[in-house]
């Protein structure tokens, strides 16, 4: 363990400076230097949440088949690393991204996980930001935060997807750290000088989310324009780091120049989302989609902790704000960027790249919440007669979720069981009330905050769990509306077997995938281009084209294998091709979002003698909860598929 | 109504804020102007923008899309914002404290108010659906449809654009921004166009009166110039002459309309078609016919054997009447901005020379200095905007320079430097262009047997020659120049008219003779080209003499100033610079008396063309001008010259009948069952299964792939509706106008399209079609009710085709067929 001699002030104490040059009252003068051993309790618990983020990105990375939106993003970088060119392929959203996944396709990288590794390293990499922070936020609402943002359901999502999007939040949040290093004239100023100017570029050039994340700094910096000028923040120096990181970063030392134009798709696709139009060539999914209580369902069934303790613990930065001045501009800023992430959630072409707009800020906020709870720990609690309380709740609301649980389950509208859920919680809050009147009120209140903060995180683990590892095809969990179906995988077995069988070779076989507009589940159609989930699924086939119809002529050596779109569940009758073919249809693609989970009023039974209104009601609510609870969906999500053509032998 | 009201408004709000990015650089640019050029800053805008965005397209680094066209926006607002926020907080103290809110009330009124009365108009007559509007909406289609440069040719398969296209990628810009597609941003770009115009003269004529009248001594000694109401009133008049009145033919169609007897003015002009096409209604707006169409066809040429050949003689109203997006009205506001940026340059110059710095040793600094880099982007641009419009400018560019050069200095060295800088810059700058176009320009060809008809050319700009004729004597009150000067003037302006008509005549019947002379046959009987070219001109030289004269004296005036070695007082900027615009004007109409370009139509058509439509902008600026100071100033050079004035002004308030019955006329009384801003809804209407068939096409192809349809028909809109409105490259368009562009190398690139389409859609068996299709690469056929009365396409033809297409798409009126192998 190495030793390294500092002042006491030196590590997380940044606000000594701000608070002398906003001149605050003095403080008292730093002590005469210590020895502090490299590895602190606080140090070993940011590795602790590193290693827990590194964790639950890395874990099972490529568990899942890329979706239409990540193979959009890889597609393109693995054929420029191939030296492959295919017309008309859809557009990444991220210079960065592209320009970095081609290397690792360069280097020989060729799966899902490796896609993906990226935004998992860096996502990973982003938790220990908050250490910068220490001085902004206090030590141990740092700390948390480190946590909160290990365990960030949206962020693992992120981290866990072949997108810029992961990228983008880590190097958003790394420009907010270096802003507030610079301004507050932390250790390293003229380092964190170029990183403020080096994040900016890399911000710019990350993709549509980086955009989104745009604003919220530039209002910090415009908060903090003052240190900010006074320290040479805004410099032509600056700009030069700006455009360099941008420049050399975003394309990798310039090996991929073309990256840059993917500014302009991650610029169209940012652009969707204020009208809910036109994405650009970039195929999916980003606007027009999603509904506009879909933000707000994701949020409690993902995110409820920190949006709930988030929202309480604005209000505890507000009342610290007004006694601490070095946090008042926190607070305007996570005002502004919270209504930058309501107004994103209220746009019409809101989708994936608004939630985390919201959640980081609130997030935060939680950690903020959170500190504050520990902090207010009375001195005169008992855990000897708390932890009884605590017990005997705990037991209570465990009861009252399993009387709801029944209530929810049966078909008919059982009274009794909902009476009994009321009866229970009731209970819950008495106990917690007469210990407040028998003990202490203020005993009572935070066991109550405690409880509540716990529960509400298991419910965000829990969530966060579903979300990223539990998305299966009949309880769909995941955000993304469209996401590869498994039988996309038996699809690429099926072909690669086949090639093997009569060329000896899995990738030998010519495989012909036919390009055709796409209904999508109702919602739109997407215009004909080669489609990037079988372009990525099936990179590996060295005989791959794309053609308008199939092209299979009679008396051809190797016949090609023939991949076609099936609309309805029907098999074109326009597939020209020879006799001697047969075809098995297989999903590709599963689409589904809450929205379906609506019951149409006009269905529920009417109002009799024995349809009440509670039972109207569970009837509508019911599919709702029990999506909450189980992820379970009234109806299987719509499935896009294809048809696979093999000659017979 | 709602959603046209609020695509408008989205429209709107785009072109506002394409001004707002943009704002520092004008008014850094245009600084030295009184109003520093906040009139004239949307043009400004959108030509950066735009001309940022198609850099970005051409060089790979900005995809034609939605994100790259904000990103352009955004790199124009940084570098704007970054640069020039102390010339938008001096520009905020002059609106407080020197009330130049009134300019700036002015410009947004009459903007919007501009915008609005035309996309009204529009809303009643919205179908771009004769003359060349197909055309125009195939390159904006054609420009959406391409993501990587250059930008495809929807009607020549396999080849890009090849037209001064800059116009089309400017509407197509804000239709990014704004997220509107080509259909209804046709209507919408016109309408802003319509208001860019209005700005654009109320920018220039503004400026130079604010120039005369409104300027005083600052305290500190500082020029200040508070924009009165009568100089922004000349602004107004001057948008009133350029883009609202019509020529004097309009009047004598109402006239004749009202059954008043003209068969004097009718035998004395002998405009084509005229009376005998025009009828007698009695109604004020005259008839729902096209008679407005006669306006723009005044002039007429005669072929050698007296027979009719058509020359256009258009103006700005002429042109949105009939609603074009053509080259011509895009390049228009951009052109007003280069006359305000010329002068901004002369005053830049002068006050220098006043202010006793030696800016005249390096005038470039001044051209291309900190703030007048604008110069190139915004001069080069008429080059790909319109390419015909350059020359004029750049002559009056170098003109200025040379003007507000001190007199010790060597001007024409100079004239030379500016002159080839701005030309090898605007090639650099433009260069992705210039290596993908094509020019059907065949050199100049001498105008041995078409001088125009006097009454014709006063007809077409009597409204402004009396005021020109007042600009002149103001110049020659002015420059004074002496008898010999006037001589070589006259020397060199008709002299060298006079002597290149001379060497065509002398030459018509030598082995040069169809080189000079546009190849024209010799009619039967005749046996000298000479003979009869000199006895046309014998018998009408009148124009060109006329003409000559005014230029040649206001070329003396001009040369009296770069000869005499005399400064150009900072005080007379404006009346110089008039000076030069209405020479200039004049000059632009006398250049087809004599010579021409020579193109695929063999005539004059297109010189007379696009000269009188600079010429009528550059007289109607100098009217303008002319009209207020003479009426305001009654000493010094324009004393006595109010009767010239009170004339014009008179003849332009006859020609308002133009607009107002023409307007009437073409929107049919502003009737439609539903008004829509969709240039395209008339044919989702009148034929919702092409319109089902076309909507297909553009959902399930590829952006590049090809479809076939039968050969165009130029002026046709029931061809090529495929590829006019997707975009999707086809084998054979308008075959007369992919000439034109292409000139000689067209017959190459088209070689063996029509009959490959004959082969296909007609004869060719099936194996036969498999092969063509292969050959050309045709993805998709499609038949439509053209197709089969062109081709004359059977069911038994239909099912031979399916033996080698599948069947993709059919309704009752189409059917889509794709390649199957």
């Amino acid at each position: 363990m190495s030793e390294r001699t500092r002042t006491a002030t030196a590590e997380g104490q940044t606000p000594t400076a701000v608070i002398a040059s906003t001149s605050l009252p003095a403080v008292t003068p730093a002590p005469a230097a210590t020895v502090i051993p490299f590895w602190t309790v606080e140090r070993l618990l940011y590795a602790v949440a590193l290693a827990a983020a590194g964790a639950l990105r890395l874990w099972a990375l490529g568990a899942n088949a890329l979706s239409t939106w990540e193979a959009s993003n890889s597609w393109p970088a693995w054929l420029a690393a191939h030296a492959l060119r295919v017309a008309d392929t859809p557009t990444p959203n991220s210079p960065i991204y592209y320009a970095w996944q081609w290397l690792i396709f360069f280097l020989g990288v060729n799966t899902d996980g490796g896609a993906r590794f990226l935004s998992a390293v860096v996502g990973t990499a982003l938790v220990v930001l908050p250490w910068w922070w220490r001085g902004w936020l206090g030590r141990r609402a740092a700390l948390i935060l480190a946590f909160l943002w290990a365990l960030d359901p949206w962020q693992i999502a992120f981290s866990r997807m072949a997108d810029g999007a992961a990228v983008a939040m880590a190097v958003g949040l790394l420009w907010m750290v270096a802003t507030t290093q610079v301004a507050y004239g932390g250790e390293g100023r003229s380092r964190w000088r170029r990183v403020f100017g080096a994040a900016a570029g890399l911000l710019v050039v990350s993709g549509p989310m980086g955009l989104n994340l745009v604003v919220p700094c530039a209002l910090l910096i415009y908060l903090l324009r003052e240190p900010l000028r006074e320290a040479g923040a805004f410099s032509t120096k600056s700009l030069l780091w700006a455009v360099g990181a941008a420049l050399g970063v975003g394309t990798f030392l310039g090996a991929r120049l073309d990256g840059l134009a993917w500014l302009a798709a991650g610029g169209s696709v940012w652009l969707a989302q204020f009208d809910g139009g036109d994405p650009g060539p970039m195929l999916p999914l980003t606007s027009g989609v999603y509904g506009g209580l879909w933000p707000w369902l994701r949020a409690a069934v993902d995110m409820a902790a920190p949006f709930l303790l988030g929202l309480a613990g604005f209000m505890v930065l507000w009342r610290r704000g007004e006694r601490m001045p070095i946090q008042r501009p926190l607070v305007v800023l996570l005002l502004g960027w919270i209504a930058w992430g309501v107004l994103l959630w209220l746009l019409p072409g809101r989708g994936p790249f608004a939630l985390p707009v919201l959640g980081l800020p609130l997030t935060i906020l939680a950690a903020i919440w959170l500190d504050n709870l520990i902090q207010a720990r009375p001195q005169s609690l008992d855990w000897r007669e708390a932890g009884a309380v605590v017990l005997t709740l705990l037991i209570l609301i465990t009861s009252g979720l399993f009387w709801m649980t029944g209530w929810l389950s049966p078909r008919v509208y059982d009274p009794a069981a909902a009476q009994a859920a009321a009866v229970i919680f009731g209970l819950t809050l008495a106990i917690l009330v007469a210990f407040g009147v028998w003990a202490n009120r203020q005993d009572a209140l935070w066991i109550g905050a405690a409880l509540m903060a716990v529960l509400l995180m298991v419910w965000t683990v829990r969530g966060g769990w579903r979300l990223n590892y539990g998305d299966v095809v009949s309880e769909p969990a995941g955000w993304q509306w469209s996401v590869a179906h498994p039988e996309l995988s038996i699809l690429a077995d099926d072909i690669e077997t086949l090639s093997a069988h009569r060329t000896g070779d899995p990738f030998e076989q010519p495989v012909q995938i036919q390009i055709a507009a796409r209904p999508e589940q109702d919602v739109r159609v997407v215009p004909a281009r080669p489609d990037p989930v079988l372009g990525w699924r099936l990179r590996d086939m060295r005989e791959l084209t794309w053609v308008t119809a199939p092209n299979v002529a009679e008396d051809a050596e190797v016949r090609p294998l023939v991949v076609t779109p099936v609309v309805g569940n029907e098999v074109s009758e326009n597939v020209a091709l020879p006799g001697g073919y047969g075809g098995s249809i297989y999903h590709v693609e599963s689409s589904w979002l809450p929205g379906s989970l609506t019951v149409d009023v006009a269905t529920l039974p009417p109002l009799g003698e024995e349809t009440t209104w509670g039972a109207r009601l569970t009837q509508w609510v019911r599919p709702w909860w029990r999506w909450l609870i189980y992820r379970e969906a009234t109806q299987m999500p719509a499935a896009r598929d294809v048809a696979l053509w093999a000659p017979f032998e | 109504m709602a959603d046209t009201l609020g695509v408008m408004f989205v429209w709107y709000l785009t072109v506002q804020l394409v001004a707002a990015a943009m704002l520092p650089l004008t008014l850094r640019w245009l600084g030295a102007l009184p109003d520093r050029g906040y009139s004239l800053n949307k043009i400004a805008g959108i030509v950066l923008v735009g001309v940022v965005f198609w850099l970005g397209y051409a060089y790979g680094l900005l995809r034609n899309e939605r994100g790259g066209a904000w990103i352009a926006l955004l790199l124009v607002g940084a570098v704007a914002w970054g640069t020039g926020r102390a010339a938008v907080a001096a520009w905020g103290r002059e609106v407080r404290e020197q009330g130049k809110w009134r300019v700036l009330l002015v410009t947004e009124v009459l903007f919007a108010a501009a915008y609005l009365f035309w996309c009204v108009v529009r809303m009643y007559d919205p179908a771009a659906d004769h003359t060349e509007q197909p055309m125009d909406l195939m390159f904006m289609n054609s420009i959406w449809a391409s993501a990587t440069f250059p930008p495809q040719d929807a009607w020549l398969a396999g080849y890009s654009v090849s037209y001064y296209y800059l116009g089309y990628w400017l509407i197509t810009t804000i239709g990014r921004l704004a997220n509107l597609a080509p259909a209804v941003a046709y209507n919408l770009a016109q309408a802003t166009w319509y208001g860019l115009l209005w700005l654009g003269c109320l920018g220039v004529v503004t400026n130079l009166l604010a120039w005369r009248f409104d300027r005083t001594q600052g305290a500190d000694g500082a020029a200040v110039v508070r924009i009165g109401v009568g100089s922004l009133g000349g602004g107004l008049l001057a948008g009133a002459l350029v883009a609202l009145i019509g020529n004097l033919w309009a009047v004598v169609e109402w006239l004749y309309a009202q059954e008043v007897a003209l068969t004097g003015v009718a035998n004395w002009v002998k405009v084509f078609g005229f009376p005998e096409r025009a009828a007698q209604s009695g109604l004020w707006y005259i008839g729902y016919d096209w008679w407005w169409w006669r306006t723009s066809r005044v002039i007429e040429d005669l072929d050698l054997n007296g027979g009719h050949i058509e020359v256009i003689d258009e103006f700005p109203m002429f042109s949105y009447l009939l609603g074009d997006n053509h080259p011509h009205v895009l390049a228009m506001p951009v052109v007003l901005l280069v006359v305000a940026a010329a002068f901004n340059l002369l005053l830049r110059l002068l006050e220098a020379q006043q202010a006793g710095e030696r800016a005249g040793d390096r005038p470039l600094r001044h051209v291309l200095g900190r703030d007048g880099w604008l110069y190139l982007p915004v001069v080069g641009s008429l080059v790909f905007l319109n390419t015909w419009d350059f020359p004029p400018y750049w002559v009056l560019l170098v003109g200025v320079v040379m003007l507000g050069l001190e007199p010790r200095h060597p001007r024409w060295r100079w004239g030379v430097v500016v002159a080839g800088g701005l030309l090898i810059g605007t090639v650099l700058l433009y260069l992705p262009y210039f290596l993908t176009a094509q020019s059907q320009a065949g050199g100049l060809v001498i105008n041995a047997f078409n001088p125009t008809r006097l009454p014709q050319f006063l007809v077409m700009f009597g409204a402004f020659l009396p005021a020109v004729v007042g600009v002149l004597v103001m110049g020659w009150r002015l420059a004074r120049p002496t008898p010999a000067t006037l001589g070589w003037a006259a020397v060199w302006v008709i002299g060298g008219a006079v002597v290149a008509l001379g060497i065509g005549i002398a030459l018509a019947d030598s082995r040069w003779g169809p080189r000079l002379l546009a190849d024209l046959a010799l009619p039967e009987g005749e046996t000298s080209y000479g003979a009869l070219a000199l006895g046309r001109w014998l018998r009408g030289p009148w124009t060109l003499l006329l003409a000559g004269a005014g230029v040649a004296v206001g070329v003396a005036c001009l040369g009296a100033w770069l000869q005499a070695r005399a400064r150009v007082a900072l005080a007379s900027a404006d009346q110089v610079f008039v000076l030069l615009l209405g020479v200039g004007g004049l000059a632009l109409a006398y250049v087809p008396e004599f010579i021409f370009l020579q193109d695929f139509f063999g005539t004059r058509m297109n010189t007379v063309f696009k000269f009188y439509y600079q010429a009528w902008m550059l007289m109607g600026l100098a009217a303008a001008y002319f009209v207020v100071v003479a009426l305001r100033a009654r000493q010094g050079a324009t004393a006595g010259l109010a009767p010239l004035a009170g004339l014009t002004a008179g003849l332009a308030a006859l020609c308002l009948i133009f607009p107002a019955a023409g307007i009437y006329s073409k929107t049919g009384g502003f009737r439609a069952d539903a008004p829509t801003l969709d240039a395209t809804a008339y044919i989702a209407r009148g034929e919702p299964g092409v319109w089902e068939g076309i909507a297909w096409v553009a959902m399930n192809t590829t952006p590049d792939a090809r479809v076939l349809e039968g050969k165009g028909n130029s002026y046709s809109a029931a061809h090529n509706r495929v590829s006019t409105l997707t975009g999707r490259p086809t084998l054979l368009g308008w075959e007369g106008h992919e000439r034109q562009w292409r000139g000689r190398a067209y017959s190459e690139m088209a070689e063996g399209r029509a009959a490959a389409l004959e082969l296909i859609y007609r004869t060719g068996r099936p194996d036969e079609v498999a092969a063509a299709l292969v050959e050309w690469d045709i993805e998709y056929v499609y038949i439509g009710p053209m197709e089969i009365a062109e081709y004359g396409i059977t069911d038994m033809r239909l099912d031979e085709l399916a033996r080698v297409l599948d069947p993709v798409f059919r309704n009752d009126q189409v059917m889509i067929l794709r390649r199957r192998a």
